[in-house]
This record gives structure tokens, sequence and C-alpha cells, in this order.
């Protein structure tokens, strides 16, 4: 069966977990382009809607909707037992669209940039959000989950609903009312088959605040169909020619068409990327990124060794510098965590795995570095400086043997670290 | 429960034959015969022997044994203590440490769970609805555990229909 989306559409997360339970075979439609592939003739015979999710079976029928497409992926046990479940499966799912989705839109949009802020919106967003999360919580202090005593796609589909707010805007003391639904919250995205769809997740540590600059690059980019006249779009284009507009950017010329919103998380605006002014070498971090995802260690570091360009990339170790504080192994998880989301503009020219070592009030934590250029990438930016001087940092020799051993090691979260802690967990930056 | 009971319920529940291999010793502890010149003494050391041979099976949660034997102890140090004080400190323990996890370890059903939730029974079995919902966490937990009949097996049932009729506020909890 074959699932057209643009990565990351937690839209699509709802039937790609669903399915991950059921253990149906959904492929995800390679090639597809958002904007693209989804308007053309083909594409709307099937979906005249032109908007993705949406599913082609393998005898050739067809389904819209995220909700109904994940319907179908499920098992018996997820779409509830007795007709009453069922119903309450049901039940959740609208809340989901109505209650939680629009109010969750108008809060998370604003702060990556979407939509202009406006505080009486947002204050009635977060007031929505607040009775949306007391139902949620007047159900989850009693149960472990939203219906009967097992998962179902009640469970998944809300999940998918919070996964914004609970990465850009609801921070721990937000949360912190609602503690039944952080656990469950929890539980669901630690599942296997949460986590083998779910895979770049961190929860808000801080309320992100609504950025001007972010909203006029977006409106540049994708005009303002939404909010303002669209003789104003071309006016503010300017902006967005100091950068050569991406091919896929191009095609996009309908905005009003568009979900503007999602389109916006697809095509996050670009700050101006500080690798931009070192030199571009023959190393794609893309490409080794998919490598290393979807093959073995034992093809993926063969792989990194042979594409490797050491004039315009280094490789580095770094440690970090107060093991003694890391009392709680999870804490310290976090503190990577933590880390790697501060530094999310890196990513894209940049790979790391990092490892903890050892238990509870005796670990540390170390990890091998990829970037661009030959000098330590932190003060490239002052978005990266914050966790960096808690680090010691190695640039490591790309020829030597010794590098390949640690670059294996730390690769393959093996081993252990230099005092001989077992490794304990790890988390890649990519 | 006896922990006869509670040891051939963990039995059953992981399929493992049990029949005519426990007795007491002199001084009336519960032993385990696995072989003809073999035996295991003790509730927790019992416990221990199985959840080695979970792990045999299962090799992938190797780092949640200490762990596990925790509540093993715990179970078998508190909850079964004679001391009332030591029962009901336990369950506000527990309680606590429920407030932010489904499964007394990681993200599913290990032996903790089963092995905690024999060893409750009878406390639960004797709360009132009042104390069952102080209890909040706990009994959220209880309730689940309870709902998987391979594990409930025939455990007294424990109601808690009175906690969800009653429609408590959940912000007085917060
Ligand atoms: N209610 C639909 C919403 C689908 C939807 O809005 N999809 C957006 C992207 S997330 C889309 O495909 N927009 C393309 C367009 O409008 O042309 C669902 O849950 O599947």
């Amino acid at each position: 069966m074959l699932l057209y989306t643009y990565p990351e559409n937690f839209r699509a997360f709802k039937a790609l977990i669903a399915a991950q339970f059921s253990g149906v075979n959904v492929q995800v439609a390679p090639n597809f382009v958002m904007g693209e592939t989804n308007k053309t003739e083909d594409f709307l015979k099937k979906f005249p809607l032109g908007k993705v999710p949406a599913l082609e079976t393998d005898d050739g029928k067809y389904l819209f909707e995220s909700n109904s497409i994940a319907y179908y992926l499920s098992n018996a046990q997820l779409r509830g037992g007795s007709d009453l479940e069922k119903a309450q499966v049901l039940q959740w799912l609208s809340f989901a669209d109505s209650e939680l989705g629009p109010a969750s839109a108008a809060w998370v949009f604003p702060i990556l940039g979407i939509m202009q802020f406006n505080k009486i919106t947002n204050e009635r967003a977060k007031q929505d959000i607040v009775k949306a999360l007391e139902t949620l919580q007047a159900r989850l202090v009693n149960n472990t989950f939203l219906v009967g005593e097992r998962i179902t796609l009640a469970d998944i589909v809300v999940f998918c609903g919070l996964l914004q707010l609970f990465q850009h805007v609801a921070d721990p003391e937000f949360r912190k009312p609602f503690f039944a639904v952080s656990r469950w919250f929890n539980t669901i995205l630690n599942q296997p088959q949460t986590k083998a769809v779910v895979k770049n997740f961190t929860l808000c540590e801080k309320e992100a605040a609504f950025d001007p600059k972010k909203y006029q690059e977006w409106q540049a980019k994708f005009g303002g169909a939404q909010q303002q006249p669209k003789k104003e779009k071309k006016k503010e284009e300017k902006p967005a020619a100091e950068k050569p507009a991406k091919k896929k950017e191009d095609k996009i010329e309908e905005p009003q068409e568009l979900d503007a919103a999602d389109e916006a998380l697809l095509l996050e605006p670009k700050s101006k990327d500080p690798f931009d002014l070192l030199p571009k070498g023959t190393f794609n971090f893309d490409d080794f990124k998919r490598v290393y995802s979807n093959e073995e260690e034992s093809k993926s570091i063969p792989y990194f060794f042979e594409k490797f360009d050491k004039e315009n990339y280094s490789i580095w170790f770094g440690e970090y510098k107060y093991p003694e504080e890391l009392t709680k192994t999870f804490m310290s998880c976090n503190l990577i965590g933590g880390m790697f989301q501060r530094l999310d503009k890196m990513r894209k020219q940049a790979f790391a795995s990092c490892c903890l070592f050892g238990e509870d009030n005796n670990s540390t934590i170390s990890g091998v570095w990829v970037w661009r250029g030959q000098e330590l990438a932190f003060p490239l930016s002052p978005d990266w400086q914050i966790d960096y001087e808690s680090y010691a940092w190695k640039k490591l020799d790309a020829d030597s043997e010794e590098t390949k051993k640690l670059v294996t090691q730390y690769f393959s979260w093996a081993g252990t670290d230099k005092d001989g802690r077992k490794f304990n967990q790890g988390k890649i930056f990519k | 429960m006896t922990v006869e009971t509670e040891i051939t319920r963990v039995a059953n529940y992981l399929k493992f034959p049990i029949k005519g291999k426990l007795s007491y010793t002199e001084d009336n502890i519960i032993q385990m015969n696995i072989n003809a010149n073999e035996k295991i003494i003790g509730f927790s050391s019992i416990l221990n022997y199985f959840h080695n041979e979970v792990q045999k099976k299962d090799n992938q949660h190797v780092q949640d044994f200490y762990q596990t034997k925790q509540f093993f102890d715990f179970a078998n140090l508190f909850i079964r203590s004679t001391s009332k004080r030591d029962k009901y400190a336990a369950c506000l323990e527990l309680n606590s440490y429920l407030e932010s996890r489904s499964y007394l370890i990681g993200q599913r059903i290990s032996l903790a769970d089963l092995v905690v939730f024999y060893s409750l029974n009878d406390i639960m079995l004797q709360l009132s609805p009042l104390e069952k919902e102080s209890y909040l966490n706990l009994s959220r937990w209880y309730s689940y555990i309870q709902s998987i009949e391979t594990i409930r097996q025939n455990t007294k049932e424990v109601n808690f229909s009175t906690i969800h009729l009653l429609g408590w506020n959940t912000a007085a909890h917060v």
C-alpha cells in the first residue's frame, strides 16, 4: 500500500503508527513532492481534493482524510472492543480534530512563523488548549489509556494532535497541572511502534516566542494569501531573493490552495545558514543520513569513510566536562536532547552520535561529530553557543586508524567509555 | 494472597511448569525445586530465577535487571510486611512513583508489575472508595493491570467503579 505524504506530517504519523501496531505494510510514496505531485492530473483523478495524506491500496482503492486512513490501517484492538468503545474511539478522533486541532494551530503557527501573532487569538487558543487538556486529564488520571484498558487509535490520534504543542509551546510549567496527560503522552511516545515513526521529537523545555522575522520570511516566501490581499505579495517577495529559491518552493504559486501551516512545516523558513560562508565540498550529509538511517552500520560506516571529504569537513570528539553532575541517566539523555534541539539549525551541515555510558550516578557523555569546515562550528552562530562550552572538544585526524575505530564505535552505539563504563543510550543528531 | 499462590500465578503467566515444585523449608520459607539436587529458597530468589529465565529468552531488557529486583524486594519487605505502617507507606510511595508512569519499569509490562500487583491484592481489597481515590495513581495502575486476564487469573477483583462514579474533581490533586 502506498501513502502519499511529505515527511514529518503529523497527520501521516497517525496512519503510520497504526500500521506499526497492526503490522500492515505501508510504503510512503517515494519522490513525493508537496505542491507538485498532489497537483498532477493523475493524483487528482485518484484524490480530487489534492490533499495529503492519501492512501492507495494494493488493489487500486483510494482513501483520503488521515483519520479514515489510520482507521483502515488499524487492527481490531486499535478500533476498540465493544460498540461503546468503538464509539469512544470515534469520539476522541473528533475531539482531536475539532477541540485540539484549531486551537493548537492558532497557538503554534505564529511561533513557527506561519501566521501573524495576535495577542487575543493567542490567549483564546491557550484557553481552548487548557480546556482540551483538562478533558484529557480527567480521563487519564483514572485510566492508563483513553479508551478501555488498551492502546487504541484514540491514543494514537490524540497523541499526534498534541505533538506540535508539546514540542514547541507547552513547556514544563504549562504541562504541570496535566501530569496524567504527560504520563500518558510519554507512554505513547515510547512505544516501539511510535518510535519507529516519530523519530525527532523533543519535549518542549521553554515556550518558543513569536519571532516577527521568521514570519516576514515566511510571508516573503509563500505570500500571505490567508492574511493579506494578494497584491502585497509581490512587494514582500524581495527578502527571499537573497537566497536562490528552491525548485520546490517555486512551484507553489497558489498559496491560497495550500494548507499554509503544514506547508511551512515542510519548508521551514530559512534564516541565513552560517555554514553558507564555508566552502561546500563533496560530502553530502543528506545522502549519508539516509544511508545511516536505512542501512546496517556495516554498510553505512564504510560509506561514510568512502564519501567523507576531509578538505572541507572535519570530525570531532566532544566530551561532557562535568560528568559528576550526571545523576540520573534519563536526565543526562535530556541534556543531550536539549542541546540537539538548540543546535537545530546546524543539522543540515552536521551529524553526530552522542552516547551516554554508565548508569545512574556514574555516567559520562561523549560523542563523535562531523560538520562542514575545519574549525569548531559553534562560534559561527550565536544560537549554537549555549551548550558547547560544557564539552571538551578535540579534532580528530580523519585518516588515522584510531579515528576510524572511534567513529565506528560511536556510530554503532557500542563499547565503553575510556574508563570502561558500558554504553547505556545514544542519540543521533541528524 | 499467599506467596505460594503468587509464585504460581507468575509462573502461569510465564507458562513456566511449576506443578509439584513448590514446598516449604523447616522454617516455613517457600522453596522451589528446579531439578533433583537444586533448590531455590525464598520469595525474592524464586522471582529472580524467573526473571533470569525471561531474560534468557528476551535479552533486550537486561538493563532492567536491578530495577526489577528492587521491586521484588519492595514487594517482599514492604507490601507483604506485617506492619500496617509499612503497608501504607508502600502504597503512598507507589502512588507518587506512578504519577509519571504507566508501568513500574519502562513502557511495557514487566514481572515487577505482576509481583507488585499480586502482593498488593490484600491491601487493595480492604481500601475504602475514599482511600482508593486518595491513591489515585496507584488505583489507575492497579485497575489497568487487573484488566489483563492473563495476569489476573483468579485474583480477587478490586472494584474501582465507585471512583469513576463519584466523579472526583481531579483539580484537587494538583
Ligand atoms: N483533514 C485532512 C487535512 C489534510 C490536509 O489539510 N492536508 C494538507 C497538508 S497537511 C494538504 O495536503 N494541503 C495541500 C493543498 O491544500 O493543496 C486530513 O486530516 O487528512
